[in-house]
């Protein structure tokens, strides 16, 4: 209800263009050759990319390094030339410089959208939204500088983002993490030069954008405190002091926010490394990843600076050796179609095929919002050898081999077991091949073992991948259905040993050394302690996943009980694993789409809440609502509750609109992106939103005398529910 | 005229005086139990939770105080004694006897719990507080060769609404539907069943189940004893149904609403006399409504019997209002006090109360209060206790009364979620909680985990993969002295080897 107040009154203030002074400037050198293959850091990361957001098959090693680029544009630059740049090389992502009013100069949600249409791929559209710096128009008052945020952090967080999404923009290079003001004129751009403030207050803006469906980035890493003069643009900054402090707020909120990414200052840390800048240096993404224990995608400050490119003797080289240190998305000013190809050709030369495939799977798990598995054995980096004798990476795979498992219905014990026989066969290493080194291809592993369970030959694998990428969700699914007896490779009575050992793990990791991996001789005494070990660290989650092997129905998770409302960090995930609330009816997946992405959502029909939209009545494709409202699993509890509660109170209504496919948004265009949102894009195609379109009339709120209004207002909150402030009649799980 | 003066300087002294005389007391401790040395007496006054602490070798304590109402704590090592005293004036001396008594025995029952807790003989039971979404987690315990895990072996019964502690065994209500064919397009009504269970057994057989009659479909119900039986009602107290047995028809009790709009339901307590106690109280809630609401009520406690209803009203935003014994056990979360009321009339009258509290709870023994320095019991009649567990490093995150003894859930200070069962039955022996704590600090130890007497350790250390092998093992010698170390660790942090069982798994 709050959040409702603060979003209606900042649609009263007039607008007021704030008075910003940029982050990011673009002088660009031009390049001279220099790259050291000795700096270049972790080579491969383990990870784990939706298939719903991928770069299209045909796509050019050109365009997948140029998808790891962040790109600045100015007001200046024609936007059909940036949807030229866009569609030739399929760059990543933009941000925008030297403009403060950045939706008047046409970057805008339509811009934005023929980007991820020129793309392939939805991109990441970036802006320095933190306040005492800002692109677009914010309501006046509504968006201080950091330092005046004070408790009102999420607040302004949830309602920056909403405009921040209402321009099309996907990720804020903010909140500021340093422990001063960087920059000329920039006061209060740092939330206080307390670390543990900062900690908090940032953690609270950066939950307001998530909120509001955006990507908080955190910057500028290892962070500036008082002891160092100077900013990051034309000058060389060095720190020479400890950076306990300064990296405090980024290891407090490091684990909170698996999903945002952290943005690599360009100053010199002499803790770190003295002879880069952070932005090109190794060691100091090592540091951010092991020591900070950071698994999302990292990009840098401009490297188009002065004092990068003097260091590396162009904007070229800069990219290259930022990439190769490990950094997922540099991020540089436009340098025009020959500066893009220039770069491109050097990155080819000087990055190695691994690391350029690693970094665009961050990028893809950072556009989809899905958590990156990094291996990241020691401090040093993260690859296994290729001797047979190599450290094997761990990193945060056996968790997620661990939930995977339990969500296709294996009891703790079995996936124990499994588990205890996976650490030897493959240390939790979906793309690993025996006898050391990695390949996205099976069959690369000729015939030897590959994967997670080291499938014999590797090209076993290969039909119950059913077209996708091996990683660790998909073969845990390859690992089912081998176990369940189909394929060609079925391994039926494997299954059913596991399924007999019951709750015995002694004998589930028997079983599946045995009869699965068929392991020569007795039983390795090693796999059961491992097995334990397995049992011992994950055994306890209470994460709600029923016991049965075989019932798909029996596997869901349950969140959604009535009381509570959907969780606004995990409300535009996957929720085909979330159950229908009790008293609805379980309709099945279906596509969903948030930000462009193809999300699959389990949608339930409510019963005691009848709609009138097509889907509904068997419309657009989706069958047995019966007249029900038809929403996502995450917020059916809440929504029948809600219904419930209407009817007690002696409202009989009926809706208009609930879950929408994308034919039928799309059925709906022209869209203007504000009374109808752009296909891809509408909380409706996330079974989010719901239209009471016969109850309250075509105009924004508050509708005097209408008894829903009146019920809406003063009892949707208590279901997650809120109220879209130019639509009396649009309510959803997020406000909009 | 000056002798006037002179006699009314003279009264205003003796004024002075006596309203000084008035407001001094004399408390005399005398502490028995514990050996004779090294006492430490603790005076807390409650009007201020100003304290003073002495240390003394004399099992005779004395001091002069203001009067008022004072909790007073003595320890010796982990021995103590607490009480709540109100001293009298004019020097008059108020004695009170401290027996000391030593912490109870403390076992480890499971690991990362839901909010709510309890204990089906030594397994505990946790679960989401109920709703017709909630599952119930079972920990299951570790043994000599199966770490502790979680699973949900009840939600075949389907989802739990809530239990009860009845005279015929624990009640547990759970809400299931029928499975949905295919041609059917409505969803088939939603059935809550009891089902009965022996508090003591080891399994999660029910012994008996029933269909409860009268209970709606789409509503969540509670389960709360009642004179022989139990009743079942729903998250609002507007549906509230006696059941004598679970075979037994339903009688509706109808009770009356809160007179103060835009209150809570909170909770429902009943005592042996068949009263019912309903209360209703104020979210905490955001600044911004807070301003729009009248704030002269935040908390509402109907109590009702035989039809008839009285209506006890307070400023004050109580979290916890349970019946202990005749009176009403009252946490104000504001001010984290527990109160203890008695009623009288339309309003309640408080017997004593007890500061810096936490969380509390009521059971068979007493009251429960949790607070900084661990778990006090209280006896509400004599207003005399002790500290039954001491918190040490671990902080609280949950506290629920259960059988033979409070469940504790602790945070442990690598962050960690575990539950304790403090027993009535016995004292504690081996401090086994402090000195898991202490080992789990060791360097070399990933993960420590330990239910009942078995201690799963998962060690640090690097694993070298050997694709000839097919292992994937740290270095035996390497491994070998890592986990000598945390062997000698446990030694040294006294963990008895022949009472606990230490398994060292391999490392991840």
């Amino acid at each position: 209800m709050k959040r409702l107040l603060v979003i209606f009154s900042l649609s009263l203030i007039p607008l007021q263009a704030l008075a910003v002074t940029p982050d990011t400037t673009h002088i660009l050198n031009r390049e001279t050759s220099w790259y050291d293959p000795s700096d270049a850091g972790p080579k491969c990361e383990t990870v784990s990319p939706s298939p719903s957001a991928a770069l299209p098959a045909d796509a050019t090693l050109d365009q997948k390094i140029a998808q790891t680029f962040i790109l600045g544009f100015d007001a200046g630059t024609p936007k059909a030339t940036i949807e030229a740049l866009f569609k030739k090389y399929r760059i990543g992502g933009m941000y925008i410089t030297g403009t403060h009013n950045a939706a008047a100069a046409g970057f805008d949600a339509a811009l934005y959208a023929k980007l991820d249409a020129a793309a392939g791929v939805p991109i990441v559209a970036s802006s320095d939204e933190e306040g005492v710096v800002t692109r677009y128009s914010y309501p006046a008052a509504s968006f201080p500088p950091a330092a005046s945020m004070g408790a009102n952090a999420e607040k302004i967080g949830t309602a920056a983002g909403i405009v921040m999404r209402k321009n099309g923009l996907t990720t804020d290079l903010a909140p500021v993490l340093d422990l001063r003001d960087v920059g000329t004129g920039l006061k209060g751009r740092s939330f206080s030069s307390n670390p543990t403030t900062v900690a908090t207050q940032a953690e609270a803006f950066a939950t307001g954008l998530d909120t509001s469906g955006i990507t908080p980035i955190f910057k500028h890493f290892p962070g500036f405190d008082s002891t160092t003069k100077g900013s990051t643009d034309d000058v060389k900054v060095v720190m020479s002091g400890s950076i306990a402090n300064t990296t405090a707020p980024y290891k407090a909120l490091a684990t909170k926010f698996p999903n945002a990414g952290v943005m690599m200052g360009n100053m010199y840390v002499t803790a770190l490394d003295s002879a880069n800048p952070t932005s090109l240096s190794a060691k100091s993404v090592s540091y951010l990843r092991s020591t900070i224990g950071f698994s999302g995608m990292v990009t840098t400050d401009d490297l188009a600076v002065k004092s990068v490119t003097a260091a590396t003797g162009s904007l070229a080289n800069s990219v290259t050796r930022s990439l190769a240190a490990g950094v997922s998305m540099p991020l540089f000013a436009n340098p025009g179609d020959a500066g893009i190809q220039a770069i491109i050709n050097k990155v080819k030369a000087g990055v190695t095929p691994a690391a350029i495939a690693a970094a665009d799977a961050k990028v893809m798990s950072f556009k989809t919002g899905k958590t990156v598995t990094t291996n990241t054995a020691g401090s040093g980096g993260c690859c296994p050898s290729s001797d047979a004798n190599s450290v094997a990476p761990t990193g945060n795979n056996p968790k997620d081999v661990w939930d995977n498992l339990r969500a296709q219905g294996f009891n703790p014990t079995q996936t124990a077991g499994i588990m205890g026989n996976m650490q030897s066969e493959s240390g939790f290493d979906p793309l690993i091949i025996q006898g050391g080194g990695h390949s996205s291809d099976p069959a690369a592993a000729g015939g030897g073992g590959y994967g997670l369970v080291q499938w014999t030959p590797g090209s076993k694998l290969i039909p119950y991948l059913h077209g996708s990428k091996p990683n660790v969700p998909t073969e845990i699914l390859a690992l089912k259905e081998q176990l369940d007896g189909k394929g060609a490779s079925g391994e039926k009575a494997a299954g059913a040993a596991l399924i007999a050992a019951g709750t015995d793990l002694r004998k589930a990791s028997d079983a599946f050394e045995l009869l699965y991996e068929r392991h020569a001789g007795s039983p390795q005494p090693a796999r059961y302690s491992q097995a334990q070990a397995i049992l011992t660290k994950y055994g306890s989650s209470t994460t709600a996943i029923l016991n049965s092997a075989n019932n798909i129905s029996s596997i869901l998770t349950c969140d959604n009980t009535l009381s509570a409302t959907a969780d606004p960090r995990t409300i535009f995930q996957d929720s085909s694993n979330i159950r229908c609330a009790p008293g609805t009816k379980d309709l099945g997946i279906a596509d969903g789409y948030h930000k462009n992405i193809l999300i699959k959502i389990r949608i339930c029909a409510i019963p005691n809440l009848p709609n009138t939209g097509q889907e509904s009545h068997n419309g657009f494709g989706v069958n047995g609502a019966n007249g029900g409202s038809v929403v996502n699993s995450r917020v059916s509890g809440q929504v029948s509750a809600m219904a419930t509660a209407m009817k007690k109170s002696g409202l009989n209504i009926i809706a208009s609109s609930a879950f929408r496919t994308m034919a039928h948004q799309q059925s709906l265009c022209p869209c203007d992106a504000v009374t109808v949102a752009l296909p891809g894009t509408s909380n409706h195609q996330m079974g989010l939103a719901i239209d009471f379109g016969g109850n309250l009339p075509s105009s924004p709120g508050p509708i005097p005398g209408n008894p829903l209004w009146a019920w809406l207002t003063k009892n949707a909150a208590t279901y997650g529910y809120s109220n879209y402030p130019r639509e009396a009649w649009h309510w959803s799980a997020t406000g909009n | 005229m000056k002798n006037r003066l002179i006699l009314i300087a003279i009264a205003l002294a003796s004024v002075f005086i006596v309203y000084g005389l008035s407001q001094t007391s004399r408390l005399e401790i005398t502490t028995t139990g514990g050996s004779q040395t090294n006492y430490s007496y603790a005076v807390m006054k409650q009007s201020n939770d100003k304290s003073s602490s002495t240390k003394s070798d004399s099992n005779v304590f004395s001091k002069t105080l203001a009067t008022g109402s004072y909790e007073v704590k003595v320890t010796q090592g982990s021995l103590s004694s607490y009480a709540v005293v109100k001293t009298a004036g004019f020097f008059r001396t108020t004695k009170i006897t401290a027996d000391l008594k030593p912490e109870l025995a403390r076992s480890f029952v499971g690991d990362n719990p839901a909010v709510c807790m309890s204990l089906l003989g030594t397994t505990l039971l946790s679960n989401d507080c109920g709703g017709l979404s909630s599952d119930i987690y079972t920990h299951i315990p570790s043994t000599p060769t199966q770490p502790t895990y979680v699973d949900t072996a009840l939600s075949p019964y389907g989802h739990f609404e809530g239990n009860a502690r009845t005279k015929a065994g624990t009640l547990a209500l759970f809400a299931s539907q029928p499975p949905v064919p295919d041609n059917v397009d409505a969803a088939p009504p939603i059935l809550h069943t009891v089902y009965t269970y022996d508090p003591t057994g080891a399994t999660f057989q029910p012994k008996e189940k029933a269909v409860l009659d009268g209970l709606s479909s789409g509503e969540s119900y509670s389960l709360q004893a009642y004179r022989d039986g139990f009743i079942a009602y729903d998250k609002q107290f507007t549906q509230v149904f006696y059941y004598a047995s679970i075979h037994a028809k339903p009688v509706n009790i109808t009770l009356e609403q809160p007179k103060t709009s835009g209150l809570n339901a909170l909770s429902l307590s009943s005592n042996e006399k068949g009263e019912l106690a309903v209360a209703y109280a104020s979210a905490i809630e955001d600044e911004e409504a807070s301003k729009n609401r009248n704030k002269s009520t935040n908390t509402e406690i109907i109590v009702s019997e035989n039809d008839k209803s009285t209506h006890l009203t307070f400023n004050a935003r109580y979290s916890t209002i349970s019946y202990c014994g005749a009176n009403l056990c009252m946490l104000n979360s504001d001010k984290h006090i527990l109160e203890i009321n008695t009623i009288s009339g339309t309003s309640t009258n408080q017997i004593f109360a007890i500061h810096n509290v936490s969380k509390a709870a009521t059971d068979d023994h007493g009251i429960l209060a949790l607070r900084q320095d661990g778990l006090l019991r209280i006896d509400p009649e004599s207003k005399v206790g002790y500290i039954e567990y001491s918190l040490g490093r671990y902080q609280s995150c949950g506290l629920q009364a259960s059988v033979n003894g409070p469940l504790l859930c602790l945070i442990n200070p690598e962050g960690n979620n575990v539950v304790l069962h403090i027993s009535q039955q016995a004292n504690n022996t081996d401090s086994i909680d402090k000195k898991v704590l202490v080992l789990e600090s060791y360097g070399d130890v990933n993960t420590l985990s330990i239910v009942g007497n078995v201690i799963y350790i998962v060690p640090k250390g690097v694993n070298i993969m050997d694709y000839v092998n097919k292992t994937n093992a740290p270095d035996p010698t390497v491994q070998g002295k890592i986990n000598a170390g945390i062997m000698n660790a446990a030694d040294k942090a006294g963990i008895d080897r022949n009472t606990y069982v230490i398994n060292i798994t391999q490392p991840l």
